[in-house]
């Protein structure tokens, strides 16, 4: 049986959706209920859902084959897995946010920047030679300026509803993320053939 | 209060698993000395220098470097061919080739932040050393094999690549094919058997000869296998296992590591993870 990780949440459903017309039928109620890990139709395929961050541990660890998981958290852990296919949903970015306007190059030494992305955050100021205080959270992020906790935000913004209500600007992208398809380096050996089909049904899907 | 534990990625062995490293890397070095290979040693502590022209940038930033008491900076040994090329290149240039070398040692990596696992690393391996062509490519990749079967290890396969396969690729692609990022290279690579040689004439020859011998159904060809390290110069190969999901053995041929050391040699080696060996073992059993 192959087991496959998405992350919960609103990448659930769409990788249901999507597995679904490539003839691979899953419980459609499974991202509602309670239980974290649902077997095909089929009896081939076996789906977990666990949280985002978990995603890259469990499919490098060899746990599960393969995994769906947005970039954003492929590029912040640097992970090593194999990446087959940009599954094009769940589109976000994730942007430096202020609560003044202001240009990008205007930025300076020492400000304290909030964010759940250190790794990202810190490659991004690093390439602009500018040293910075991040202060890592875990969520309510746009809170961060209001409250003097930080001068600026490192977040993940889809629509950018959230910042506005919380009076801030985008002021800068560092990446733009969508969901990827990605495999454990050894069960892409193990499966290869299955993988192959699997992606250029899935590939095909996607450009229609 | 003192800590009493081990840093990430470090362990103690307590006498029953000192005594199971033991027997596997017994096993391993059986096959290796009944081919006629000789045990050499290095140092756990080299100049950063001397090894550091040979390393990929993804081992030159996984080495632990530190400072010595003269200023000089020294890198605890994280690659054993880095050494052996070394050795070989210095005290032992002189002696008559082809050169046949096994090592037993850890190396020392800083640790994968998703796996926090191995820090130091057991390995055993071995680096034939003034000779090449596709015979003795084929010789060394049996040997792996048989290695590999006398550890005990019965879920397991090697993949075959050359760094010809990668040759007039744009520098982006190959990033992405080292990243393991298939979506930007634009395709995922093929894996199967000869049908994918048709210019790479010393592979088919390679495979020709293991197949001979019967070794040739755990072997697949990958035209995406690359590796991060940057002295590999012709075939490269891989042992992958089915319960752990790990590459517990890699090796290849750098034909052009030693001339930077001043000798001209060709050579072939590969490496042998002990730790990893012995994972896979408990989770064969279980």
């Amino acid at each position: 049986m192959i087991t496959i990780a998405s992350a919960k949440g609103y990448l659930l459903k769409d990788t249901i959706a999507l597995f679904a017309t490539i003839g691979i039928h899953f419980d459609k109620d499974f991202p509602n209920s309670r239980k974290l890990s649902t077997i095909d139709k089929s009896g081939e395929y076996q789906l977990l859902q666990i949280r985002p961050w978990d995603v890259p541990a469990y499919v490098q660890n060899g746990a599960a084959d393969f995994g769906v998981v947005g970039l954003d958290v492929l590029l912040e852990q640097e992970s090593k897995l194999l990446r087959l296919a940009d599954l094009k949903y769940g589109g976000c970015k994730l942007v430096v946010a202020g609560p003044k306007k202001q240009k990008p190059s205007s930025f300076t030494h020492n400000l304290t920047v909030a964010t759940k992305y250190p790794q990202s955050t810190e490659a991004y100021f690093r390439a602009k030679g500018l040293s910075v205080n991040i202060i890592k959270l875990y969520g309510a992020i746009e809170l961060a300026p209001a409250t003097s906790l930080s001068d600026l935000i490192v977040d993940l913004t889809a629509t950018g509803q959230s910042l506005k209500e919380n009076k801030l600007h985008a002021l800068d992208t560092l990446f733009s993320s969508t969901a990827y398809l990605v495999a454990n380096p050894v069960s892409f050996k193990m499966y290869y053939d299955e993988i192959c089909d699997l992606t250029k049904k899935i590939n095909k899907k996607l450009k229609k | 209060m003192k800590t009493a534990q081990t840093p990430v990625g470090v362990t103690d062995l307590i006498p029953e698993e000192a005594s199971e490293y033991t027997v596997i890397i017994g096993k391993v070095v059986t096959v290796l000395t009944k081919n006629k290979y000789e045990l050499v040693r290095t140092p756990t502590i080299e100049y950063y220098d001397s090894l550091s022209n040979g390393m990929g940038p993804n081992l030159q930033k996984k080495a632990i470097k530190f400072v010595d008491t003269s200023g000089k900076v020294v890198t605890l040994r994280p690659d054993n061919t880095l050494a052996v090329a070394r050795l070989v290149a210095t005290r032992l240039q002189d002696r008559k080739r082809p050169l046949k070398l096994y090592y037993g040692a850890p190396v020392f990596r800083t640790p994968d932040p998703l796996t926090n696992q191995d820090t130091e690393r057991f390995q055993v391996g071995l680096e034939y050393i003034g000779k090449d062509g596709p015979k003795v490519d084929a010789e060394i990749i049996k040997i792996l094999i048989d290695s590999i079967k006398a550890t005990g290890i019965k879920d397991f396969g090697i993949d075959i690549g050359h760094v010809d396969f990668v040759k007039g690729l744009s520098k982006a692609k190959k990033d992405a094919l080292i990243q393991g990022n298939y979506v930007a290279l634009g395709e995922i690579p093929k894996r199967g058997g000869k049908e994918l040689l048709t210019k790479n004439k010393n592979l088919k020859t390679c495979l020709t000869s293991l197949k001979k011998d019967g070794y040739d159904k755990y072997v697949t060809i990958n035209k995406g296998l690359v590796k991060d390290l940057h002295y590999y110069t012709g075939i490269i190969f891989d042992v992958y296992v089915g319960k752990t999901k790990v590459s517990v053995a890699s090796g290849g041929r750098y034909d052009n590591l030693l001339s930077k050391y001043g000798d001209a040699s060709p050579a072939i080696g590969f490496a042998i993870n002990i730790n990893r060996v012995i994972r896979e073992l408990a989770e064969q059993v279980k």
